[in-house]
């Protein structure tokens, strides 16, 4: 029988918390199960739209320079390699694994079969206003290795 | 892909989406359906294995990886668990982004989650949310 206290300030860890793509993958089931896929596409464009607001408001402005930040900010995070090649006018992104969708198998469960929108939907979203398209080039469902590409639009 | 480290915007957008779809009581069957799923192999498990250490277990991990600012109480002989959260990095990161509002009722999920596995059980779970417009709770669970 144990008496324990343990005090902890947020500065003495990481956030670094994989299961929260569990939850995550679990939300998107729930909606593609009671309002489709269309459902989750709705609710991934919902979402872009008010938590990628700062980024997609940088985009407007014609350079691709915040999207590479962003794009190698959340892989280092997710502690997941990403080749990017990048000029002014086009980027392309490649991971051999969705740090995601790994830990969802890791954990014995099936990435919802509308995974692919939470790169397809979601850069679509970031793209919509600005001067950039969004190609989805390949996806593997039950890796997540993909390749992405932006492109700036011909007028 | 939505980051771990998003998760917490995306699962508040995710609240608020369904309650857009189909009223509070959507939301509920949503944060009901998440407890008896996920909490189902982690929280419900270890209190199965290890009774009330088994709370101290799975949120000693949880608030480290999500790097909370908190005081964690376990007593078990007096069959006493408790988390004093000083700051939690959800409802913190919440209040953090002001350019989007989160979901008015963001801080219940926690009630409705927890409860639902905690109370079959043989305990008795409460837990203060007078204070989560300043990232502070306090959740406590006694033997019954």
């Amino acid at each position: 029988m144990e008496k324990k206290v343990v005090n902890k300030k947020a500065s003495d860890n990481e956030y670094f918390h994989l299961d929260f793509h569990l939850s995550m993958n679990m939300l998107l089931d729930y909606i593609l199960t009671n309002y489709g896929y269309e459902g989750v596409v709705e609710y991934i464009k919902q979402f872009t739209k008010t938590f990628h607001k700062p980024l997609i408001e940088n985009l407007k402005n014609g350079s691709l320079l915040p999207l590479k930040e962003y794009i190698e900010e959340i892989y280092i995070r997710e502690k997941c390699q990403v080749d990017i090649t990048y000029n002014k006018d086009k980027l392309i992104f490649f991971i051999k694994t969705c740090p995601g969708i790994t830990h969802i198998l890791k954990n014995n469960q099936q990435p919802s079969k509308a995974y692919v929108e939470t790169y397809n939907t979601l850069y679509k979203t970031i793209c919509e206003k600005s001067p950039f398209s969004y190609k989805l080039i390949s996806f593997n469902k039950e890796t997540g290795k993909s390749k992405h590409q932006f492109t700036r639009r011909t007028i | 892909m939505i980051s771990c480290t998003q998760f917490i915007p995306a699962y508040s957008e995710g609240f608020k989406y369904l309650e857009k779809k189909g009223g509070k009581k959507q939301v509920y069957k949503f944060w009901e359906e998440l407890s008896d799923t996920y909490l189902k192999d982690s929280l419900k498990k270890q209190i199965e294995e290890k009774g009330i250490r088994g709370c101290f277990d799975y949120w000693n991990k949880a608030l480290n990886e999500e790097a909370a600012d908190f005081t964690m109480t376990l007593d078990e002989k007096e069959g006493f668990f408790q988390i004093d959260m000083h700051k939690c990095p959800s409802k913190g990161m919440l209040n953090s982004l002001d350019y989007m509002e989160p979901y008015k009722d963001y801080c219940e999920h926690c009630e409705v989650l927890y409860k639902r596995v905690v109370e079959p059980l043989g305990f008795k779970y409460d837990i203060d949310l007078s204070k989560t417009n300043n990232a502070k709770c306090k959740l406590t669970i006694n033997k019954k």
